[in-house]
């Protein structure tokens, strides 16, 4: 019964997990503030982050351009962040 | 005609299916990033095929206008063409990573005057900023994609909301659809189905006849097999004893579950395994495939409905039944209920075999028109289905008044929508009602069941709870109270499931819903104020964390370094007190934090209400203060006997308002820590437990004084608890009224047995004076008795037992005395 109920669990998760996403926190390592372009779900949009601000964006994955006009995507639950226009991504 | 619900149930379906596996290719792509980089013109080929992919479903599009079910599958296909961008994107990502890695490990370019690099360091340098640049344009072109995608998905949801609202309010001439061209259509339908399955059969008849007649055999012949296995195995499980007293709720609830979907499954799997034994010998012809199919999967859904139904209303086993309604209601209903099924699903079965043999215009609108009537009268005789309760039973049903006129009303409307010719909106209505009714009662019985399990003892009565108890030592309360949680964890769960469900059976999109939960428990928006529900879950759960790391880390200072350290039990006691209150605060300031709300705010709002606070909470405030003075500074600690505010007694704890102190006849007093502070204190055994006692006693005035002197030093020396140094010492007091008073004075090592050596004391010099001849006299008093008139007569007191027991007052009365 007991190792039955943790089947059960691991199963559940197992399913949700695609389900369930984690947003990305995307932080702005400078003091001036930095806008990004963000296309969610295939929406475009800028987002303005204040210095040393970190946001969660991009719930379901999202196309980025950061500001020295590289892009970066993320599928979501990446911690990113930002400095001198560059990206570093864990 | 459209068919809104069934497509979104499908919808439903295929998106769960669609997450689950961009679930599994996030895991491949993310083993695939090895192989992607080796070969990245393979992968600028993918990208530009989806992208041209993408672009040219727009043709997709304006090809499909009016078609609903391939409009539902092209928007799928557009999300997983996005979800599929991302994926590249995310392994281009990767590669502009290294790119950059490599340019930054080749340094920048050498500038004007200063020594030109290697030719093969400059040439690798434009190579890479050449690859990351067109990589850059990549995921351009990707992100394009998705927009477009996304601006298409758009287009496909409003055309499908004009599709809807086309059916929705065309109206159709009845008498028209039901003129000769109807009964022309349907012979003719009639006609071919018979044309098809006449020659299909006749032809494998003739060729075949032996192959068939196995088939035949051996699906009879597994069906027996099915039915024989099922009742010898699992058919005592689910079946439901007439005799059986008064089940509880929850045990007719699990029987009801697995009676609906154990028989289901095992027809499930007989119609499945006959038709592929059919399938594999090559029996079907695609056509007739066709027309099976669709017959079986009709089967498949009456025989789960009347199942279910059966389980529910249980019309012939009273004590089961999971609704509370009177015996002939149920038996009504559940005949209603298994009409309302053969409707439904001859409606789905017939609208399909329609499609297979030739879309007819008159005959789609007379099966709306019937099907509509037909929904509309069983929801009318549902309503018209009354409960009579006969005096004396009980009151509540789960067949209320409200749901009755409710039926009717609905039924009522339908069929006049129908009447009118209204008859896309009648059909989409009876398709939602039945759907959204039946999604709605499987919520009820859900919703039931956590009540049952939410019940005094409810979980407890089950093996379950026997379980918990037996093998992991839960109590009965914590079984009980465990039901409890499950109950409303339970509540939860129906609704978290059940109304997504209904949402999107009702059109809504699988990522509006998403979204919106999304939302929901992310940032909730009041005024200026954002909530997040995960942020404040995440901070309980840090709160949580935090306290039982202090209690952790409590108990391991005190039990093992202070203990071992030597340290003395109250210092023991204000450090544990501290350090708990330290962490409680660190918890506290976490898990705000954590929840998101900002600190600097709360100080904000701290600094304006400080001075209010102050005023009104001064008391406390002070009392705080001086607990944690208390616990600094230790005049007394835990243990020590002290005086204050007029009492004595143990102190037992230093709270952060009051300290408690046992007095000696165990009251507990319970002291402002501030008087503590601001009044006088005496404690007996501060820094020493070292204390004297006195022992005052008289003798006779012809004792003699020397010697009575010598006997007490004598006696004080002689008890083991006295000591030796400060030595005690004899006082001749007093010259008195009828004695010669004497003290004694005894230092005692720990004054908590003062009161016992005091009595030890008099007892020793009673004991010596008597034997020495030594008198204690007692004051003398001449007493004058005068004779009264006549003496009260106490003959008539009755003995003892003629009193009985005493009456006592049920008045609770406390007075210290």
């Amino acid at each position: 019964m007991k190792r039955l109920s943790s089947f059960g669990v691991a199963a559940l998760l197992w399913l949700c997990a695609p389900v369930i996403v984690f947003s990305a926190s995307v932080t702005n390592g400078d003091a001036d503030p930095l806008t990004l372009v963000i296309t969610e779900n295939g929406e475009r949009s800028e987002v303005v982050l204040a210095g040393n601000q970190t946001q969660s964006l991009c719930a379901t994955g999202c196309f980025l351009t950061l500001p020295n006009g590289d892009r970066v995507v993320l599928s979501g639950g990446e911690t990113v962040s930002i400095s001198g226009g560059r990206a570093i991504i864990d | 005609m459209t068919y809104f619900a069934t497509n979104r149930l499908c919808y439903l379906a295929f998106m769960v299916m669609i997450r689950i596996l961009v679930g599994l290719l996030f895991y491949v792509a993310s083993l695939g990033v090895v192989f992607a980089q080796s070969a990245p013109d393979d992968l600028e080929n993918d990208v530009a095929q989806l992208v041209r992919e993408v672009r040219a479903q727009v043709d997709t599009f304006q090809t499909n206008l009016d078609n609903e079910e391939a409009l539902v599958s092209l928007a799928a296909d557009l999300v997983t063409d996005q979800q599929e961008a991302l994926e590249f994107g995310v392994v281009l990502t990767e590669m502009v990573a290294n790119i950059r890695t490599r340019l930054d490990q080749l340094g920048p370019a050498p500038g004007e005057g200063e020594p030109a690099e290697p030719e093969l360091l400059a040439a690798e340098r434009t190579a890479l900023q050449e690859e990351r640049a067109r990589i850059n344009l990549l995921i351009g072109e990707l992100e394009d994609a998705t927009i477009f995608a996304g601006n298409l998905i758009d287009d496909i949801a409003e055309r499908r909301r004009e599709l809807f609202q086309e059916t929705l309010s065309q109206r159709y001439d009845i008498s028209e659809a039901f003129g000769p061209s109807l009964w022309e259509d349907v012979g003719e339908r009639w006609a071919n189905l018979e044309r098809r399955i006449g020659s299909w059969w006749s032809f494998t008849w003739r060729t075949r006849p032996n192959v068939v007649l196995a088939c035949i055999f051996s699906a009879v012949l597994l069906g027996a097999v099915a039915v024989f296995v099922s009742l010898k195995t699992f058919g005592g499980w689910i079946h439901r004893d007439s005799e059986h007293d008064a089940p509880t709720f929850f045990a007719r609830l699990t029987i009801g579950f697995w009676y609906t979907l154990l028989p289901t499954l095992v027809f499930w799997f007989w119609l499945g395994a006959a038709y592929f034994i059919f399938d594999f010998l090559n029996i079907w012809r695609p056509d007739i495939a066709g027309l099976v199919q669709t017959l079986i999967a009709g089967l498949a859904i009456l025989f789960l409905i009347i199942q279910l139904s059966r389980a529910v209303f249980a019309p012939y086993v009273p004590n089961w039944r999971l609704i509370k309604v009177p015996q002939r209601s149920a038996f009504l209903l559940h005949a209603l209920m298994v009409v309302m099924a053969i409707i439904v699903v001859a409606d789905a079965v017939i609208t399909r075999f329609n499609i297979i043999l030739g879309v007819s215009i008159p005959v789609t609108v007379a099966l709306s028109l019937l099907t509509s009537i037909a929904v509309g009268t069983v929801l009318i005789a549902m309503g018209a289905v009354k409960v009579d309760i006969r005096p004396g039973e009980d009151k509540r049903t789960d067949w209320p008044a409200w749901l009755r006129i409710v039926l009717i009303l609905s039924g009522v409307a339908l069929i006049a929508t129908a009447l009118f010719g209204y008859l896309g909106l009648a059909r989409f209505a009876s398709q939602q009602i039945v759907i959204t009714g039946a999604i709605l009662s499987t919520m009820y019985l859900g919703y039931r069941a956590a009540r049952a399990i939410g019940e005094a003892n409810a979980l407890a009565q089950t093996s379950f709870g026997e379980m918990l108890r037996a093998r992991h030592a839960f109590s009965e309360r914590g079984v009980d109270q465990a039901g409890l949680v499950a109950s409303g964890l339970l509540v939860v769960a129906v609704f978290l499931i059940g109304v997504p469900i209904i949402a999107l059976t009702w059109g809504f999109r699988w990522s509006e819903i998403t979204d919106l939960g999304y939302r929901l428990v992310t940032n909730i928006t009041l005024g200026s104020i954002s909530i997040s529900l995960i942020g404040l879950l995440t901070g309980l759960i840090l709160f949580f964390v935090g306290l039982w790391g202090t209690r952790a880390f409590q108990r391991w200072l005190d039990g093992t370094v202070l203990e071992r350290g030597g340290v003395e039990t109250g210092a023991r006691t204000s450090i544990r007190t501290a350090v708990g209150y330290a962490g409680i605060a660190l918890a506290a300031l976490l898990a705000i934090s954590a929840a998101g709300f900002d600190l600097t705010q709360l100080a904000f709002i701290a600094g304006a209400l400080s001075l209010g606070i102050g005023f009104g909470l001064q008391n406390i405030v002070s009392n705080f203060v001086s607990g944690l003075i208390l616990l600094a500074e230790r005049p007394f600690k835990a243990g020590d006997i002290i005086e204050a505010g007029g009492f004595t007694g143990v102190v037992d704890k230093v709270n952060v308002r009051a300290t408690e102190i046992i007095t000696f006849d165990k009251k507990t007093l319970i002291l402002p820590n501030s008087e503590l502070i601001n009044g006088t204190v005496i404690n007996w055994i501060h820094k020493t437990t070292l204390g004297r006692v006195q022992v005052p006693v008289g003798v006779y005035y012809d004792s003699d004084a020397k010697r009575v002197h010598d006997m007490l030093l004598e006696i004080a020396n002689d008890h083991p608890r006295v000591l030796s140094n400060p030595e005690p010492f004899v006082a001749f007091d007093n010259f008195g009224d009828s004695s010669l008073d004497f003290v004694l004075y005894a230092y005692l090592a720990d004054i908590g047995y003062g009161l016992a050596v005091r009595t030890e004391l008099r007892m020793a010099i009673l004991e010596r004076f008597r034997a020495a001849n030594i008198e204690i006299p007692f004051p003398q008093r001449d007493i004058n008795i005068k004779a009264a008139a006549s003496a009260p007569d106490l003959k008539d007191v009755a003995n003892a037992e003629d009193f009985g027991v005493i009456e006592t007052s049920k008045a609770r009365r406390i007075e210290d005395d």
